[in-house]
């Protein structure tokens, strides 16, 4: 009885969580979980989280306007300049460098991942800097950093350690001051 | 907090794993994504059709192994021969420069500060005739001049 229970209580859980049955991948021999499904940096970096932060940068991250009253969030006047000053800078750039910029403040929505790539590593650090407070600038630059490396086609030992760790302060400094930063409001 | 932001701090491990990010991102996948879509012409039949088209298409990328027939298919291309005077090109590179070839009567006013510029850079060029009709080449050579001057 007892045990029938818990079976029940097992399968409510699972159900609640979204959980249906075993995955048709686990029925490989060789795949492993968690080791054989890597993190693709090109949607988490590129398309995901350099959206949300510029996003938090534009003020327009939470649904509540009260939340997107930060420090790190940069007016529209500001964001017109540095649409203007990307739009302008265009022509100078070598190809070598990929696609020339685009306004960000206008195409963010339609940006390719190479092109936000090129915002990460190229353009953000230079267009930020002076618009975002000193310390927020400082956290992104972790994560600038951390991009930079992965970016690399060989990666050392140390590289590796590099990137654990700048990844980890970037974290920090989003869980201290850009997320949960809304409870000091009150 | 959004989940990707916590995804962040596996990405080392997973570098671990697996190797560096370029061998297991997306962008070929993307890429492949992108190539497969025009082919599936058929709303009926969509998979179908893609596989057809797919197929097709590998055939052609093996045909270069059987030359007889890729030969009387794609008709070798000649390379283009160029006077040297009309090119410009560098083994680096695949675009070719070419110099212009127009006819261009040169004002009278040109012609002088030509003349003029070449007097001072060098004593023999004062002796040089300039006919009144010179080709385009010279006006870029003047273009050039003048920029120096400036």
């Amino acid at each position: 009885m007892q045990h029938n229970f818990f079976y029940y209580k097992i399968n409510n859980y699972y159900f609640e969580i979204g959980v249906t049955g075993r995955s048709v991948l686990l029925e490989i021999e060789t795949t492993r979980f968690p080791t054989c499904f890597p993190i693709d940096i090109m949607h988490l970096f590129y398309e995901n989280i350099a959206l949300y932060m510029l996003k938090h940068w534009m003020g327009c991250f939470f649904k509540d306007s009260i939340l997107n009253d930060q420090p790190y969030v940069i007016n529209n006047k500001q964001w017109t300049e540095i649409g203007i000053e990307m739009e302008t800078v265009r022509k100078s750039i070598p190809t070598d460098f990929g696609r020339p910029p685009r306004n960000i403040l206008h195409h963010h929505n339609g940006y390719k991942a190479e092109e936000w790539a090129s915002w990460i590593t190229l353009y953000s650090l230079p267009l930020l800097k002076d618009r975002l407070p000193a310390n927020y600038l400082k956290g992104w630059s972790f994560f600038v950093k951390a991009v930079q490396l992965c970016q690399k086609r060989v990666l050392s030992l140390h590289d590796q350690e590099e990137i654990r760790k700048l990844l980890l302060l970037f974290y920090q400094h989003y869980e201290r001051y850009i997320y949960y930063n809304i409870y000091f409001i009150y | 907090m959004k989940v990707c932001f916590h995804y962040i701090l596996h990405v080392a491990d997973s570098i671990q794993d697996t190797g560096p990010c370029w061998s297991t991102w997306q962008f070929p996948m993307e890429r492949t994504c992108g190539m497969l879509q025009p082919l599936a012409k058929s709303r009926l039949h969509p998979y179908k059709n893609l596989t057809n088209n797919v197929y097709l298409l590998e055939l052609f990328n093996n045909l270069c192994y059987f030359r007889k027939f890729y030969d009387q298919i794609f008709p070798p291309i000649s390379d283009k021969k160029y006077k040297e005077h009309l090119v410009y090109t560098n083994e680096n590179y695949e675009e070719e420069f070419q110099w212009p070839s127009k006819p261009y009567t040169l004002t009278f006013q040109e012609v002088k500060k030509i003349k003029d510029h070449l007097c001072v850079i060098d004593d023999r060029a004062s002796e040089m005739r300039l006919n009144v009709c010179i080709i385009l080449f010279y006006v870029i050579l003047f273009s050039i001049l003048k920029l120096n001057i400036d």
